[in-house]
């Protein structure tokens, strides 16, 4: 009976060592990258200017309707009338048909405004990221067009899929209170 | 996704093509002119955006740090240093210098010293809002204005006089240069892709210019970006965004077409110039150079590359 | 720690660059082009800016994971109720699961935090460490509540658990190798920068968010089918975060114990748990306690125990290096570098896109061979540490199935058990299953007359 009391005694004691270690390596480790959280949240985002428009955002989102969508900076759109964004590259005519435009779900709706100037919205719930319109506008236009994270709709992931997806390498972490790029001329 | 971006990129290629045949068939079959190259100028200044020849052949680069001239055989003769970065040039007969800076604009002498400077930064008239481009006739300037959609017209020792308002300029390209008989200058519609011309009394005389992809018409959002105009009345346009370079007759028939495969990727800001041996000039900033060319017609190149290629 | 040129490290020149952006922009407000001055009175629409809705979001899973963490604790040391569990199951799997489509989850956030021990500009979201720390912590005190009815993933395989088979001890504990060997793994890759493995190869977000790829849901459907004859495949043998949980949970102060200081040897305990973490009692008629061995004997068994851990170790050592530069073709840097080499050498018909993208930034392709390099060279560092891992992980594994220690009575090995509460509702002695109409010397005596 003795020798049982005195071996489980041994056994409690490395426990008690074991758990204290355990815990010691755990509050480090949380409270080594906790210190950090003074410098604010980081949420995903893409860097316009590495962005290759490839289109993989609208199918690599693990939601089923991606969360990158269109972004419209409106203080640098030159609301042309013929807008590489909403048209195709030659349209038969320069109106709303279907067969002109750009865009696979009709997001893009374009409004007059006064001659030779339109003005584009887009339908964010429509949008399926594919970044067709962005090419347009990259390519041939301002480039006020621009993928964007919706942080509205991104569940930020431990790793984005699209991120691992990404070509470019585009896809960032930004301060979750700025998350946004403000793409300037 | 591979696929898609394929027959994205694929698509775009044979919309492209497609329409320069297109449009070079429903007109006059192929071009009758054609560019052959003729030396090259390397460019020393940081973004560099535009280019000037004067009488005397000596041709002006604009670019970040200043104005950098060349003689006629393309050594470079002075750097004249500005404020702020320089974003066009133009020269009076007496070789006196005006730089273009986004809101203000800076005369030489032809020596390079500082003889006036003025401009200020707004949008009323005579205003600057985003210079991009200026001539000089007869002691007046012309400044093309994208910022504020105007062409501006001053004195040369900076007082304004008028302007012609309500151009559609959906960005910072915007082109006015002055024609060989004095009597028009003539003005890139981007917004409206078209050339305009207009009389001294600042009224529109006529324009020309197609939208589309074709080879013969202007594509994109704002194009044609820089013209030039030759002795003969003949004009020169560069674009953007599908980088080429075209020759038109004073009425607006294409003469000459060089595509995008002549120039690196993205191509902007590619200012022309014409020199008394009417040769062009085009700045291509992303080679840091400025080409010269040709304009031949097709059977005299057609004879020019066999004789190379006998050589 | 190790420094290495990754898409991670740049993050921090970005923050110094868009801050200098900032400035830039303040400073030139001029250089921004004008919309149109329009005649009209139209003016520009307000820009769409939509904010993170992920804050409340965060808060609200901390507190549904902590209350879910106590209510298993409650339900484990005091109410001792397989039918709350299954409830609590229910609830994770329709909460963290379906609803919250399975992230954030611990299991994942391994990576995060492997990541950022890595790369000192990463911050882990306050979401993420929580979730990381709080069943941790749990387990040093109270054992793998968190598995037991908070982990959609676990809840899931254990709803769906028909009719267990018994795995073999020695098959087992084999099997259950592979988890450490994964959590070596996903720690590794995440930490050169490369894939979260986990999140990629994890075969039960897809169920949950109904949209995985062909062969993840291949994987899913072969994991649910396994489930049903298999307690928990998963989490026996690949869950790294089962590993650590493992780990920390052998030293934990209480758990899941059958009826202490009553038990009566009856083994039905056993029979119920389809995880094969129930070891029997040592003591049996037959088979009196061993004497324990003499320290002679006890000093060569640990000098022979030490040599294997060195062999083993040495060996893993060595073959993680070796292994390195394979691993490393995961990362995004070797990726482009690689096919640029190849299209370099090979030709081409059309750039692949990662190449496309990288030329069309105006980089040099030895700019990124010379990467690629420092990439290698790191990959072969921390490789050698997972090697030196797995040697570790085989040599004791091995060295456990040696020993077995004197038991009194049944007992839930405190590593393996996952705190699911069958053992609770078969227990004859719990007055709850039986009313108390259990006779237990009947029994006895019952057992007695059998020999």
């Amino acid at each position: 009976m003795t020798l049982k009391k005195k071996s489980m005694g041994r056994r409690d004691f490395l426990n008690n060592c074991g758990r204290g270690g355990a815990f010691l390596l755990l509050g480090g480790t949380v409270g080594a990258l906790g210190a950090r959280l003074v410098r604010g949240g980081e949420v995903w985002q893409i860097d316009p200017n590495k962005c290759t428009k490839c289109g993989q955002c609208a199918t690599h989102c693990v939601l089923d309707m991606s969360a990158v969508k269109c972004m419209h900076l409106y203080k640098m759109c030159g609301y042309c009338e013929l807008c590489t964004g909403y048209f195709e590259l030659d349209p038969v005519s320069l109106d709303e048909g279907a067969e002109n435009q750009v865009c696979p779900t009709a997001a893009i709706s374009r409004k007059y405004i006064e001659d030779p100037y339109f003005e584009y919205k887009i339908d964010t719930d429509l949008c399926i990221g594919c970044a067709r319109c962005v090419k347009g506008c990259v390519d041939y236009g301002n480039g006020s067009l621009y993928m964007q994270v919706n942080h509205e709709l991104c569940k930020n992931c431990n790793e984005c899929a699209i991120a691992i997806a990404c070509p470019a390498d585009a896809f960032i972490r930004l301060p979750a209170n700025n998350p946004y790029f403000d793409r300037l001329v | 996704m591979r696929l898609t971006r394929r027959a994205w990129a694929g698509g775009m290629l044979g919309v492209a093509l497609g329409g320069m045949r297109a449009g070079g068939s429903a007109a006059n079959e192929a071009p009758p002119m054609a560019f052959e190259p003729d030396g090259q100028t390397a460019v020393t200044l940081n973004d560099p955006v535009g280019i000037y020849i004067d009488h005397k052949d000596q041709l002006y680069v604009a670019g970040a740090e200043g104005v950098d001239r060349y003689d006629s055989n393309g050594q470079r003769n002075r750097r004249i240093e500005t404020t702020g970065a320089a974003r066009a040039v133009a020269v009076d007969e007496s070789g006196q210098i005006y730089v273009a800076q986004q809101t203000r604009i800076e005369k030489f002498s032809a020596d390079g010293q500082l003889i006036t400077a003025w401009g200020e930064s707004g949008r009323g008239d005579g205003q600057f809002s985003y210079v991009t481009s200026l001539d000089e006739r007869d002691g007046f300037l012309f400044i093309a204005d994208a910022g504020n959609r105007r062409i501006y017209r001053f004195a040369g020792n900076g007082v304004y006089v008028d302007a012609i308002e309500k151009f559609a300029i959906p960005s910072y390209y915007f082109d006015v240069t002055l024609g060989p008989d004095d009597h028009y200058f003539y003005v890139t519609h981007t917004g409206r892709r078209r050339v305009e011309r207009y009389d001294r009394n600042m009224k529109r005389v006529d324009y020309w210019g197609e939208s589309g992809a074709g080879a013969s018409k202007f594509f994109g959002c704002c194009n044609p970006t820089h013209l030039t105009v030759f002795k003969d009345g003949r004009v020169a346009t560069a674009e953007k965004g599908i980088p080429r370079i075209k020759v038109y007759d004073p009425k607006g028939a294409m003469l000459a077409h060089l595509g995008q495969e002549a120039f690196p990727k993205e191509s902007v800001h590619m200012d022309l110039a014409t020199d008394s041996r009417e040769r062009l000039a085009v700045l291509v900033p992303k080679d840091r150079a400025v080409r010269f060319y040709r304009i031949v017609t097709v059977e005299a190149k057609k004879d020019m590359t066999e004789k190379d290629h006998d050589s | 720690m190790i420094k290495i040129l990754t898409k991670k490290n740049t993050i921090g020149i970005l923050f110094a660059g868009l801050f200098l952006l900032a400035c830039v922009a303040g400073a030139l407000a001029l250089e921004r082009f004008p919309p149109p001055d329009f005649d009209t009175d139209h003016t520009l629409p307000v820009q769409i800016r939509p904010a993170a809705r992920g804050e409340h979001w965060a808060w609200i899973d901390m507190g549904v994971l902590l209350v879910s963490l106590l209510a298993g604790t409650v339900i484990v040391l005091k109410t001792r109720s397989r039918r709350a569990m299954v409830w609590l199951s229910l609830f994770a799997v329709g909460y963290f699961g379906f609803f919250r489509k399975g992230c954030v989850c611990p299991i994942g956030a391994i990576q995060n935090v492997a990541d950022a021990l890595a790369h000192s500009s990463l911050v882990v979201p306050l979401v993420v460490l929580f979730f990381f720390g709080a069943p941790l912590l749990l387990a040093v005190f109270f054992g793998r509540i968190f598995c037991g009815g908070v982990c959609p993933l676990g809840a899931l395989q254990d709803l769906v658990l028909l009719k267990p088979l018994r795995v073999p001890r020695w098959l087992d504990t084999a099997l259950g190798m592979f988890r450490h060997v994964y959590l070596g793994l996903a720690v590794l890759f995440a930490a050169m920068g490369a894939s979260y493995l986990i999140c990629v190869y994890d075969p039960f977000v897809g169920f949950f968010r109904m949209n995985a790829r062909f062969h993840i849901w291949v994987l899913s459907g072969l994991f649910l089918l396994l489930s049903m004859v298999v307690g928990r495949p998963y989490c026996r043998y690949l869950c790294p975060y089962g590993a650590l949980l493992c780990i920390f949970s052998r030293f934990s102060a209480r758990r899941v114990t059958i009826t202490p200081d009553r038990c009566i040897n009856c083994g039905l305990c056993r029979e119920a748990c389809p995880y094969g973490a129930i070891h029997p009692s040592t003591i049996t008629p037959d088979a009196p306690p061993k004497a324990p061995a003499d320290s002679l004997v006890r000093l060569r068994r640990l000098i022979l125990g030490a040599g294997l851990v060195a062999v083993l170790g040495y060996v893993g050592w060595e073959t993680g290096a070796a292994a390195g530069p394979w691993f490393s073709r995961d990362h995004f840097t070797i990726r482009v570098a690689e096919k640029l080499v190849a299209e370099e050498t090979q030709g081409f018909e059309e750039r692949s896109f990662e190449t496309q993208a990288y030329l069309d930034q105006g980089l040099e392709p030895e700019t990124i061979y010379q990467e690629a390099l420092l990439v290698k060279e790191a990959f072969t560092r921390g490789s050698r540490w997972f090697g030196l891992w797995v040697g570790l992980v085989l040599s004791m594994t091995m060295l456990s199935l040696l020993q077995d220690r004197p038991r009194q009575e049944y007992e839930a090995d405190k590593g393996a058990c996952l705190a699911c509460g069958r053992c609770y509702a078969s227990c004859p002695i719990d007055e709850r299953n039986f009313q108390g109409d259990f006779d237990v010397e009947a029994f006895e005596a019952e057992r007695e007359k059998a020999g």
